[in-house]
């Protein structure tokens, strides 16, 4: 097959020269919505790897293909670079920058010293010839072996057209291979075919006008119709054949984007889309729980006390559990996506909400990452691939974790029955106003962005629809796995290396336990042995509840005196003053400063921190509200929890970046740490100065 | 829905798109399932104009209105009218199609559109 490359020109055979590691690099490049990734996912299924193009915001995947045939000479292997869809190569955005440098081997998926590509697969929609063949041109004129892959041929049958693949080789001088993704055929062929590329015959012009009447004259003469003569009898059998959608498409279409309409139906599916993932999330998220939960137990119990079983038990364990908690949403999220996307219906949504986010300098695409962040912030910001815009993109990760996601919410059940107990109404107010505030935040940060960081021209609202289709699960459930690992792989890792840190800053410098502490746990074993003697069964296990009680107060007692001299501890008291305007003691800074590792971990600080209640508090239970709420500053005497104090870290949680395994996430996606940092220092420092206002002006205006 | 107005050619053989002549109207001001001929793009950036052009909507080809207003979805049928039939659909803000120039298809009240709103 390599013999073909002999056919070349001389000039020409270096394009197509044996690459120094035995791998040919072919990009794949078509517009979109012309089935590229379902083509991608047939031809490399999961082999291939997933990254991002080196310092952009664009996927990489990078696909194995393999040569069918042994004991052939040439190289093994393709190595398929999947390109973002683009409608032409020398537009001025990015993702046909991204494509212009690949072609050119300016750009490689891994920054690998990279030449010229080996060969190109231009990607082709059967139902729509002129346009796509533009690209094929743009792909043409740079001389480099070439195939065409004519997708959706069967689709085309079906509306009664007739390609005439012969007559379309001859006229761009490349090899032309009818497929359809969907079915696999044709696949083979164009694997021996792209092993096989060759530099085109026929170079077709270079002015963009020009190209664009090339493409429409080769479309119609492959079509069929000749130059001259029968066109107005082609018309009368195959023009009709040009709406074959018409009905339905052209009923559904202004229902789903009409604002009267397609909002309410929007909303139904978005309540559809959250309800499934939270509904069918939690039961493996619970059954990750128990997994770790065990795993934490087996440690504790087989190995012996000491700085390894900490280790492993508080910080490995953890970390990973950490991790692995948030796949299950993740891939749910990108499998009812991905379905979503591939019927067609998320083009509709991006035109209809675009109206809605506009204003603060967002494209209508931000929107389900948006909501999708009131889950977790996590696969909201995963989810931003589905902006178009870099710069749109950017903006969206930055603002994403301002959305209330659901680790705030037991911090928000906490606070809100402090201020308002017994009142459900208010509580329930304050909820929603935690929610308004947020997204309000978010959305004007997105502005801000927009407007000086990000500065730039929006891209103008102008998106193909795709026809409406059945979903494919095979593709849904590629994506999906794609995602899981890409998470798992990039954040999980970092997010694990957070959390042996933070473990670690929060269990040394070790300390000896305090007397009264020693003293409790004393008591707690006298207990036990008075109520192991007692014959009488209701004083024994009353004594004996006692005894557990007394020893779990010692627990608590010791953990909150290392908390106290551990290195966060010691980091709380060093930074009450930073946090004192905001009205809060070192204790509530330590609350703060732990919930790092994930807000809800705020709540069972503040329990250990205020010795009070179970050392889970549920922030449901009235007493352990109540114990939190009478707990006193070091003085003994001022209220930790004052309303001024309470409002004050109500916005402080729905501003403030709290979240690490977020900034991990926001680096990756965003190709560069720098973005995370910016991320931290605005949303800490927006959550700082509501706080301070907050807390100043209650106290200003009288209340405590 | 594929009324007969579908049908009429609109493009002399040769099957390559050429600019229409006639009354200029924007094709915010044709009515829903109606079809023109597009004659100019109008976008204040020609960056645009590179964008809309590539993704088939360019002058010559003609186009079919589903819906107008905020947004506006318009068919675009390709430049031919000898059996290439390549339909795409392209959804856009209602101030981008008022910048999108058209003539009306044949028989349709050409001559007595305006470049109006």
């Amino acid at each position: 097959m390599s013999e073909r490359v002999a056919e070349a020109t001389p000039s020409e055979v270096s394009a197509r020269a044996m690459p120094a590691d035995g791998v040919l690099h072919v990009p794949l490049l078509g517009n979109p919505n012309t089935g590229k990734t379902t083509l991608f996912n047939a031809l490399c299924g999961l082999r291939h790897k997933t990254s991002n193009f080196p310092g952009t915001t664009q996927d990489a995947r990078i696909g194995t293909l393999r040569r069918a045939m042994t004991g052939d000479s040439g190289a093994p292997e393709i190595h398929l670079i999947d390109l973002p869809g683009i409608y032409s190569v020398e537009l001025d955005q990015s993702e046909a920058e991204v494509c212009r440098n690949v072609l050119a081997g300016r750009l490689s998926p891994k920054a690998e010293p990279f030449g010229d590509p080996e060969g190109v697969c231009v990607v082709v929609d059967a139902t729509n010839l002129p346009r796509n063949l533009v690209l094929v041109g743009e792909v043409l004129r740079r001389r480099l072996p070439t195939v065409v892959a004519l997708n959706m041929m069967d689709l085309a049958r079906q509306q009664g057209r007739q390609i005439n693949l012969r007559t379309l080789e001859e006229q761009l001088g490349c090899r032309v291979i009818a497929v359809s993704a969907r079915s696999g055929e044709g696949l083979e062929e164009l694997t021996a075919a792209l092993f096989a590329a060759t530099v085109p015959t026929r170079t077709p012009p270079g002015v963009q006008a020009e190209l664009e009447l090339w493409a429409d004259r080769i479309a119609s003469r492959a079509l069929g119709a000749s130059a001259g003569g029968l066109v107005a009898e082609s018309v009368g059998s195959t023009g009709t054949a040009a709406l074959p959608r018409a009905s339905l498409t052209d009923r559904l279409d202004p229902i789903l984007v009409s604002p009267w309409t397609g909002v309410p139906i929007f909303a139904a599916i978005m309540v559809g889309l959250f309800y499934t993932i939270f509904s069918v999330a939690h039961f493996p998220m619970d059954w990750i729980d128990a997994i770790f939960a065990w795993t934490t137990g087996w440690i504790e119990s087989h190995l012996p006390a000491g700085i390894l079983r900490d280790l492993l038990s508080q910080g490995v364990v953890a970390g990973v559990g950490a991790t692995v908690i948030f796949v299950p949403q993740i891939c749910l999220l990108f499998f009812l996506i991905s379905l979503l996307e591939d019927t067609g219906y998320l083009a509709r949504a991006a035109l209809l909400m675009d109206r809605v986010l506009r204003p603060f300098g967002l494209p209508g695409h931000a929107f389900v990452p948006l909501l999708s962040s009131h889950a977790c912030a996590l696969p909201g910001i995963m989810s931003a691939r589905v902006i178009p815009d870099p710069k749109d993109r950017l903006a969206t990760i930055l603002v994403a974790p301002f959305m209330t996601c659901s680790a705030r919410l037991p911090v928000y059940v906490l606070v809100t029955s402090l201020l308002f107990r017994d009142r459900p109404l208010m509580a329930g107010l304050a909820f929603v106003g935690c929610y308004a505030l947020g997204a309000g935040a978010g959305l004007i940060s997105a502005l801000i962005a927009r407007r000086t960081l990000l500065k730039g021209k929006s891209r103008p609202m102008v998106l193909e629809l795709p026809t409406y289709k059945l979903p494919s699960l095979r593709t849904a459930a590629i994506t999906t796995f794609d995602r899981g690992l890409v998470f798992l792989k990039n954040a999980g890792t970092n997010i694990l290396a957070i959390c042996i840190v933070l473990w670690w800053l929060g269990s040394y410098p070790r300390v000896t336990p305090p007397p009264e502490a020693e003293v409790m746990r004393q008591q707690a074993v006298e207990l036990r042995q008075i109520g192991e003697a007692e014959t009488v069964p209701e004083k024994k296990t009353h004594t004996l509840e006692q005894a557990g009680a007394q020893s779990e107060a010692a627990e608590r007692l010791i953990a909150a005196h290392a908390r106290e001299h551990s290195y966060v501890g010691r980091l709380g008291k060093t930074l009450e003053p930073v946090f004192r305007p905001l009205g809060y003691d070192w204790q509530l800074t330590i609350g703060v400063l732990t919930s790092f590792a994930a807000r809800e971990v705020f709540v069972s600080t503040m329990a250990v921190v205020v010795r009070a209640g179970d050392a889970d508090l549920d922030p449901g239970d009235a007493g352990a509200v109540q114990s939190v709420q009478e707990a006193t500053r070091s003085d003994g005497v001022t209220p930790i929890f004052t309303t001024a104090t309470c409002w004050s870290i109500l916005v402080y949680f729905v501003l403030a970046m709290q979240c690490l395994p977020t900034l991990a996430v926001t680096a990756k996606e965003s190709g560069s740490a720098k973005w995370a940092l910016l991320q931290f220092v605005w949303m800490s420092g927006v959550a700082y100065v509501a706080a301070l206002v907050v807390y100043q002006a209650l106290r200003l205006s009288g209340v405590a | 829905m594929s009324d007969s107005s579908a049908n009429v050619v609109l493009n002399p053989p040769g099957c390559v798109a050429e600019v229409p002549t006639g009354a200029l109207l924007a094709l915010a001001g044709l009515s829903p399932g109606e079809i023109a001929h597009v004659a100019t793009l109008g976008m204040d950036d020609p960056a645009d104009n590179a964008l809309l052009r590539a993704m088939g909507l360019r002058p010559g080809v003609r186009v079919r209105v589903i819906r107008l207003g905020q947004p506006s979805i318009v068919e675009v049928l390709g430049a031919e009218a000898c059996g290439c039939a390549c339909a795409s659909r392209i959804g856009l803000t209602k101030e981008l199609a008022a910048k999108v120039m058209v003539v009306r298809g044949e028989g349709q009240g050409v001559g007595g559109g305006s470049a109006a709103r």
